[in-house]
């Protein structure tokens, strides 16, 4: 292990090179999903990448071009073919009546064991498309969060503690939508009747109660489109831990908070 | 007879791109005749066999055209873009076979200009001209590395071994080997700025 602890801006270059364990991977691209700092950093490395590999060229074999030309055609071919992927080949497609009677009789033998096959692939079929559906589902999810986070208005904060594996808590705010998102991680989930609570710290005067929330086993959180009310002006944010349900008011001292830029 | 018009000498890369997802071979041909020697050297030296990385060029380029309307010029440059998935497919592939085999094969290290950034290409044409450029000032920045830095970026750029494979390799406790590779990309990263912010304009 390193001998000091590593920040997610640290395993950029590894990410970047795919030198970083699969776990170590993982991590980095939770993280990098919604972090507009470390995407600008990854790509970076990747201009560098390509200017390493630019500065090295090798002359390729001259027929790899014909052969890439050979593999596009047929990619274009296989596209256009009704009967792509199905294995179906033209010169087998005609059969005589004799053969067809024949073909027919081993056809009746076979019926059940084929319709039985048949629906076994309709159930895994209707399983694929269920994963996909779910999966599609997800991304839309992730690319709102991305295009939310990635609008030019938004203001990040993250919120650190002190100790060895902090919690940190990123607030990306949208003074233009006056909504906010909150992503933690390293936070463990809180105890039993107790609750996260996110607070709105005004310039002067009471903090504004907001939304309250719990982590995953992970330590892991992220809720959107919290809205700040109208007509606050908001200075910062702030973290507590609060009975079920939330509080009016808060009942126990910030473990983290911070300061939109502006307002500091 | 109309004729379809000739792409310009100067067409950018994102507009090559933009014409690859809507299904022009020429286009990608374009890319192909620009990029395709960055891509093998990168593909040889990771994988270490010619016809390895002939496949994983062809790989890479066929990706490109499955993807390319999935591209954002936005996010990068293009040829950022295809670096990195012909880095990936290499190091799939590899990964797949298991590293020891290509480790002792190595035939990259048997070739003539196997230095990294120190190739043998002679002044000629505008493109020769640059290319030379481009190789001087990424020697320099390497050779401004300390040696073991350089090492490091020898065996995780060049070689694409991972953290672990490298520390492995070298018998050098993995923290150190993490943090010599950061702060090595990192020089680089500084040091060329002006020459990669060019590239992805």
């Amino acid at each position: 292990m390193s001998d000091a602890p590593e920040t997610m801006r640290d395993l950029v270059p590894g990410y970047a090179l795919g030198a970083l364990t699969a776990e170590e991977t993982r991590a980095f691209e939770a993280a990098l999903a919604i972090s507009p700092e470390l995407q600008r950093d990854v790509q970076e490395h990747r201009e560098l990448n390509a200017l390493l590999a630019l500065a090295d060229e090798r002359t390729p074999p001259a027929e790899l071009k014909a052969r890439l030309a050979e593999r596009i055609g047929k990619s274009k071919e296989a596209a256009l073919s009704p009967g792509a992927g199905a294995g179906s080949e033209p010169g087998r497609r005609s059969f005589t009546p004799l053969v067809m009677g024949a073909g027919l009789a081993a056809a009746l033998l076979v019926s059940v064991g084929l319709s039985l096959k048949v629906r076994s692939l309709t159930r895994a079929l209707d399983e694929k498309y269920g994963e996909i559906a779910r999966y599609q589902t997800w991304l839309t999810e992730r690319e709102a969060t991305l295009n939310a986070i990635l609008e030019p208005s938004i203001q990040l904060v993250t919120m650190v503690a002190p100790g060895d594996k902090p919690p940190i808590a990123q607030v990306f705010y949208d003074p233009r939508k006056r909504s906010v998102i909150i992503h933690t991680f390293n936070l463990p989930p809180a105890a039993a009747n107790r609750t996260y609570q996110l607070w709105f710290l005004r310039k002067t005067g009471t903090p504004i109660p907001s939304q309250v929330f719990n982590t995953e086993p992970t330590g892991h959180s992220l809720v959107q489109a919290i809205q700040v009310p109208a007509g606050e002006d908001i200075s910062g944010f702030a973290l507590t831990v609060e009975p079920s349900g939330g509080s009016p008011q808060p009942t126990t001292t910030p473990f983290l908070a911070g300061f939109l830029a502006a307002t500091r | 007879m109309a004729t379809p018009p000739l792409p310009t000498p100067l067409e950018s890369d994102h507009s090559l791109l933009e014409r690859v997802a809507r299904g022009d071979e020429s286009a990608l041909e374009r890319l192909y005749d620009k990029y395709a020697g960055a891509l093998y050297a990168v593909a040889h030296r990771i994988a270490g066999e010619r016809s390895d990385a002939e496949d994983v060029v062809l790989d890479s380029f066929a990706q490109a055209w499955r993807d390319a309307p999935r591209f954002q010029p936005s996010r990068g440059s293009a040829i950022a873009w295809l670096t990195m998935i012909c880095r990936s497919r290499a190091l799939d592939l590899i990964r797949s076979r298991g590293r020891r085999a290509r480790v002792v094969t190595k035939a990259a290290a048997a070739e003539p200009d196997a230095a990294p950034g120190m190739g043998t290409a002679g002044p000629g044409t505008d493109r020769d001209v640059e290319q030379l450029e481009r190789r001087k000032v990424v020697a320099e920045a390497l050779m401004a590395l300390s040696p073991p830095q350089r090492e490091a970026v020898q065996l995780a750029f060049y070689e694409g071994l991972s953290h672990s494979e490298i520390a492995e390799r070298l018998g050098e406790p993995l923290g150190t080997v993490k943090t010599r590779v950061r702060l090595a990309m990192q020089r680089l990263r500084d040091s060329l700025r002006p020459y990669y912010a060019r590239q992805a304009v």
